[in-house]
């Protein structure tokens, strides 16, 4: 599975609906359970999963679900 | 105090300052004129068109709009009762809501089969109905909203509030956290719970602007409504300020010149924490608040100038009185531990389909929450009878997990409590004990389960076996002893 695949399966799991349903547009919002509670379940899933750590000011940059596979990407490689 | 309900308060605003701008949701701004127009367009709509009479219910989906703000007011001037609910609400839960109120009208939320059941858009593009000179106001004594919080049992529980009670809130709050008309709050809370819908009621009782936000979600929409509209008020339960801090560092405080005041919600908060808010806006008034639905917001505190309290949940509300009495309802002395209990107009009028007396003592109203008081009147608390977790200012009772594993496994026997979230964001999480059997279960499989069963936020993240669950001599589980 690729970074992209990856991300988006983290998303789909914290947000609980199926990866189908995620594109790289699909933003903060746009399902009942991606609120402040899932986003931080996102963040830190990713961060766990990645082994990596998002300051603050990057954080508040990840406002859809591309945003979030580019700051992996960077990160990890 | 002489009593003024809201709806008089915001139509005297509308005649003494018609042109100033009472809400702002998204791109459409409206003056107080228009606001008290539309709702009593609305009232009209819901008379006329859904035979809306005097002690109806009807259950309107807390959906942050312009159209449940009309709505919410016209039906009070009706004399109706207004059950707003959580667009996510459970449908399990909308039956038994739906089962206790018997409402008239269901607006925002589907029931299958249900002719009751309408869409906000009813009250779009509605004729205008002109205002009388005399309007006839909601009385004291009158129900105004029946709020469902959630019972120690699973099932939500109807709070009932007068007039009386919401104009007393209100009162009490604007006193304590000074909101005037030049106050332009941010509104981001949910308004199916007492603070967020008490938010907009205490601005615009006080003549002030309320700007709407969905949630704090998106922090570059929020920060950009700060900007945009000049906000000086905002209101945050703890786990949101969590949030915003893990998402946006300190991002908040560069508009600490503009804000007057940062109204708090009732959940646990470190010293610590409070010591670093307050310094992050030195010029802002924090109140902090601690109450229930049935006592909106008893006691505040101030950080400023309680900062030497800080571990305490500050001292009794303007024109409210907090006790703390025994089992037996006799006043404890002075440092002792017992139940926090509240007295005052604010003070609900009990549950709906429930008898009042298991919950007061004389006019006082048994928190179930456990504390002390010092000499200054400042009320620690010490832990609570009830055992409602919050999860991230979600709310459940340890009941509903237990009785979920009881379909997995029926010969598991297990008790939840709420712990700390190590990630200190969620504030609490759940923490699952069970007692060790012969049968081969583990905790994935029972997790895996849950997840399944359960919204995400009641899954426990803790597990662990037990030889025992702690229990009293008539078979309640004693959670205090689990923590």
């Amino acid at each position: 599975m690729n970074t992209e695949e990856k991300v988006k399966n983290i998303i789909a799991e914290a947000i609980e609906v199926e990866v189908s349903k995620i594109e790289e547009d699909t933003a903060i919002g746009d399902f009942p359970k991606w609120d402040s509670m899932g986003q931080v379940i996102i963040i830190s899933a990713l961060e766990k999963e990645f082994d990596i750590k998002f300051d603050p000011e990057v954080i508040m940059d990840l406002e859809d679900v591309g945003d979030m596979i580019e700051a992996v990407e960077e990160r990890i490689s | 105090m002489p009593f003024v309900s809201i709806e008089e308060k915001i139509f005297e605003w509308a005649r003494r300052t018609p042109e100033k701008t009472a809400l702002v949701d998204k791109k459409v701004s409206i003056t107080y004129k228009e606001l008290v127009d539309n709702i009593w367009s609305v009232k009209a709509k819901l008379e006329k068109d859904f035979f809306i009479e005097k002690d109806d219910v009807v259950l309107l989906a807390a959906n942050k709009n312009v159209n449940f703000i009309y709505s919410y007011f016209a039906l009070h001037l009706i004399g109706a009762k207004v059950a707003p609910l959580d667009e996510q609400i459970q449908v399990d839960k909308l039956d038994h809501v739906v089962d206790q109120t018997k409402p008239k009208l269901i607006v925002g939320l589907a029931l299958k089969n249900d002719n009751r059941c309408y869409d906000f858009d009813i009250f779009k593009n509605i004729e205008s109905t002109n205002i009388p000179v005399d309007i006839d106001y909601p009385k004291v004594k009158q129900h105004a909203d029946v709020l469902f919080t959630t019972g120690t049992t699973g099932n939500p529980k109807g709070v009932l509030l007068t007039h009386g009670n919401i104009a007393a809130s209100a009162e009490n709050i604007n006193t304590f956290v000074r909101n005037t008309n030049s106050d332009i709050e941010l509104l981001a809370l949910p308004i199916s719970h007492s603070f967020g819908l008490g938010r907009i009621k205490c601005v615009l009782s006080a003549g002030g602007t309320l700007v709407l936000l969905g949630s704090i979600v998106n922090m570059k929409r929020m920060f950009r409504s700060f900007e945009e509209h000049k906000i000086t008020g905002f209101g945050m339960v703890p786990a949101s300020w969590e949030y915003i801090q893990k998402m946006s560092g300190n991002r908040l405080s560069d508009f600490s010149e503009q804000l007057n005041y940062i109204e708090l919600g009732s959940a646990y908060m470190s010293p610590k924490d409070k010591k670093h808010i307050k310094a992050l806006f030195p010029n802002t008034r924090i109140c902090m608040h601690y109450g229930l639905t049935e006592a909106s917001r008893s006691a505040f505190m101030e950080f400023s100038t309680d900062s030497i309290y800080l571990d305490t949940v500050g001292k009794a509300s303007p024109n409210v009185e907090i006790a703390i009495l025994d089992q037996l309802g006799k006043t404890t002395n002075l440092g002792n531990e017992g139940e926090i209990c509240v007295k005052g107009d604010h003070v609900f009028d009990g549950y709906l389909n429930m008898s009042k007396d298991d919950f007061f003592h004389g006019d006082y109203f048994r928190t179930g929450d456990i504390g002390s008081i010092d000499a200054n009147g400042y009320i620690s608390l010490k832990g609570r009878y009830k055992e409602i977790i919050n999860v991230g200012g979600k709310k459940l009772s340890p009941i509903e997990v237990e009785s979920k594993i009881t379909e997995f496994d029926a010969s598991l026997e297990t008790a939840c409590i709420g712990v700390e979230d190590p990630e200190g964001v969620l504030g609490e999480v759940v923490k699952l004990f069970i007692v060790k059997t012969d049968a081969h279960h583990n905790f994935n499989d029972i997790k895996r389960f849950l997840k399944s069963n359960l919204e995400s936020y009641k899954v426990p993240v803790f597990f662990e076996w037990i030889d025992e669950i702690p229990k009293t001599k008539s078979g309640k589980i004693q959670r205090q002893k689990l923590l």
